[in-house]
């Protein structure tokens, strides 16, 4: 009875500490809750995602939940017809599979069949116009980016003839679409590097900015979709040729160094950033959006935000120098003894020489970030313009 | 009784954890940037035409901002740091200044650096001029703290301190009191 009774207390008293640390960890998440003062967005319904249009569909759309990027180099002797060839059967399949509808020989259907925001973009390489003998069609501004100082390169995640990124909110559908479509253009191809990432879903503009891994939102100052600024930024214009409506992308690999990044005090890594972590907002003040005042200083003259913060050195200088990031985290676990993550950081523009070079250019001089950040993977690829139901892509340049 | 207490103790400890009110968790290490300095922090000195700073390690001197503000919120430009050859110290000269330097009243020399690993350490020295060595200006306002002398929380809990002690309060309290409940039973049988 005794053994029974102190039974009772001892269970007792258990439960009454997980009382209190349960509420402890309430109070803890109401602070959390209160500090971070952002508002979750409940899930969307299920959607399809037109594949056809004057723009390819997975760059002005909110960014989804998933995404993988497949790069390809093409075999030896594949020439433009077969090239050509190669990029029907891609638009059939993809502009099926963006519907929910398995492809032609499809051989898991039932995959294909949730509406999870699908999105199929094809893009290509440097090398896709080299080999295929069409340098001259390659559209002005689109080069290879040039080698920094901070870079540490591997070849197993840069370059690359032919790019399939497929983004969506399931990753099974988005995983069925990414085998499905590597087997359409295998006979054309060898693969080269897959590379997958996540991210906070948007679904509209009012939807909170993501973050990356580091904590930060990414992606404040992005242009807004369906807004003629975006169309400037984003989308090569008619004195483009063929590529009008086409968009060139910059896809870096950059490792996080979490370890070390976790060792900064709070203040400090906002004075990395330039923002509040809490709330994205500037340090010079306002909210998220408000523009970053980089002439603000405190009561002793310092500046609110330091001048070799990421966001003073990656703010534009008001010579065209935007693009539009649509990045997303990606999480390899440990690799080797170490946490493998970081982000995969994706810029479009419609000119990446006169866009994106001059910010990438500051940032490798001087940006207290690199102390964190290194770029382990690049590659580019001109997203060509999209095409009608009746069309495919590569359509004028093939 | 005692006993009690003690388990008492503990789970108010653990409760305390659990809420992140321990002084330590809250605030953050402050990085001591600056090892020493001419003139020092908070001294009156009777004439300066230059401020040296010497930092506790190698500063990356190519990402480094100093400033130099009077209490009545005028800057005083500087010519070009001079730094040493290991880059731990700064000297600041103020330009366009008289024979016997800065002119009297207190003054802030501010400095955002990194030590080349990123970490932005930024503060002042705060100094007064005066011709006899006496203080002759009113205490720095209290509202106007030097920047950089503490680190804010990464979630700045403050505002709700009173909810949360009172919600581990209202723990201990039932705690204490299902346990005499449950000593009184255990007596009556």
């Amino acid at each position: 009875m005794t053994e029974s009774r102190s039974g009772s207390a001892r269970v007792g008293r258990r439960g009454l500490l997980g009382v209190g640390i349960g509420l402890g960890g309430l109070a803890a998440g109401i602070g959390g809750t209160v500090a971070v003062d952002r508002v979750r967005t409940p899930d969307a319904p299920a959607a399809l995602v037109d594949f056809h249009g004057r723009h390819q569909a997975g760059v002005e759309t909110p960014i989804q939940a998933h995404a993988r990027y497949l790069a390809h180099d093409l075999r030896e002797g594949v020439d433009a017809d077969a090239a050509r060839r190669m990029l029907r059967l891609v638009t059939d399949d993809a502009a099926r599979l963006c519907r929910a509808e398995p492809a032609i020989t499809d051989q898991e259907p039932q995959l294909a069949l949730t509406p999870c925001r699908l999105t199929v973009t094809v893009g290509f390489g440097p090398g896709w116009f080299s080999a295929l003998g069409l340098t001259q069609k390659q559209p002005i501004g689109f080069q290879d980016l040039p080698p920094y100082e901070i870079d540490r390169l591997e070849e197993r995640w840069s370059g690359g003839d032919l790019l399939l990124q497929i983004c969506g909110d399931d990753p099974l559908v988005v995983a069925h679409a990414a085998r499905h479509l590597s087997k359409t253009v295998r006979r054309f191809t060898t693969p080269r590097w897959v590379q997958q990432g996540f991210s906070t879903p948007m679904f509209g503009p009012d939807s909170p900015t993501p973050r990356n891994l580091m904590g930060q939102v990414d992606g404040t100052v992005n242009p807004s979709p369906g807004s003629d600024d975006f169309a400037e930024v984003v989308w090569a214009g008619s004195e483009a040729g063929w590529f009008a409506g086409g968009t060139m992308l910059v896809l870096r690999r950059i490792a996080m160094t979490m370890d070390t990044w976790d060792e900064l005090d709070p203040h400090a890594q906002e004075l990395a950033i330039g923002r509040t972590i809490a709330t994205g907002a500037p340090l010079s003040g306002g909210g998220e959006h408000d523009e970053p005042d980089l002439t603000a200083t405190d009561s002793s003259g310092l500046p609110l935000i330091p001048q070799f913060s990421h966001i003073a050195r990656a703010a534009s200088t008001g010579r065209g120098d935007r693009f539009l990031r649509r990045s997303y985290n990606y999480d390899e676990g440990i690799t080797d003894g170490v946490v493998d993550q970081g982000l995969l950081f994706a810029a479009y523009q419609a000119d990446l020489t006169r866009q994106y070079l001059p910010v990438q250019t500051r940032l490798a001089e001087q940006d207290l970030l690199n102390e964190w950040t290194v770029p382990i993977g690049s590659a580019v690829f001109a997203i060509p313009p999209g095409c009608a139901p009746d069309g495919q892509l590569g359509e004028g340049l093939l | 009784m005692s006993g009690m207490l003690r388990r008492t103790g503990r789970l108010l400890a653990i409760v305390v954890i659990g809420l992140g009110l321990v002084p330590g968790a809250l605030a953050q290490a402050h990085v001591e940037a600056v090892h020493t300095s001419s003139p020092a922090q908070h001294e009156v000195v009777t004439e300066v035409s230059e401020i040296t700073i010497e930092f506790v390690d190698g500063i990356d001197t190519a990402a480094a901002t100093f400033t130099l503000r009077s209490a009545n919120g005028v800057d005083h430009p500087l010519a070009e740091p001079e730094f040493s050859q290991d880059e731990t110290t700064v000297t600041l000269t103020p330009t366009g200044l008289e024979a016997d330097g800065l002119p009297e009243g207190r003054y802030r020399a501010g400095y955002q650096v990194n030590f080349g690993d990123g970490h932005v350490s930024q503060g002042v020295i705060e100094f007064e001029v005066s011709r006899d060595g006496e203080s002759k200006a009113e205490p720095w306002p209290a509202d106007d703290p030097a920047p950089g002398r503490h680190d804010p929380e990464r979630t700045d809990v403050s505002g709700q301190l009173p909810w949360l002690i009172g919600i581990g309060a209202v723990v201990v309290l039932a705690f204490a009191v299902v346990l005499v409940i449950q000593r009184k039973r255990a007596a009556s049988k």
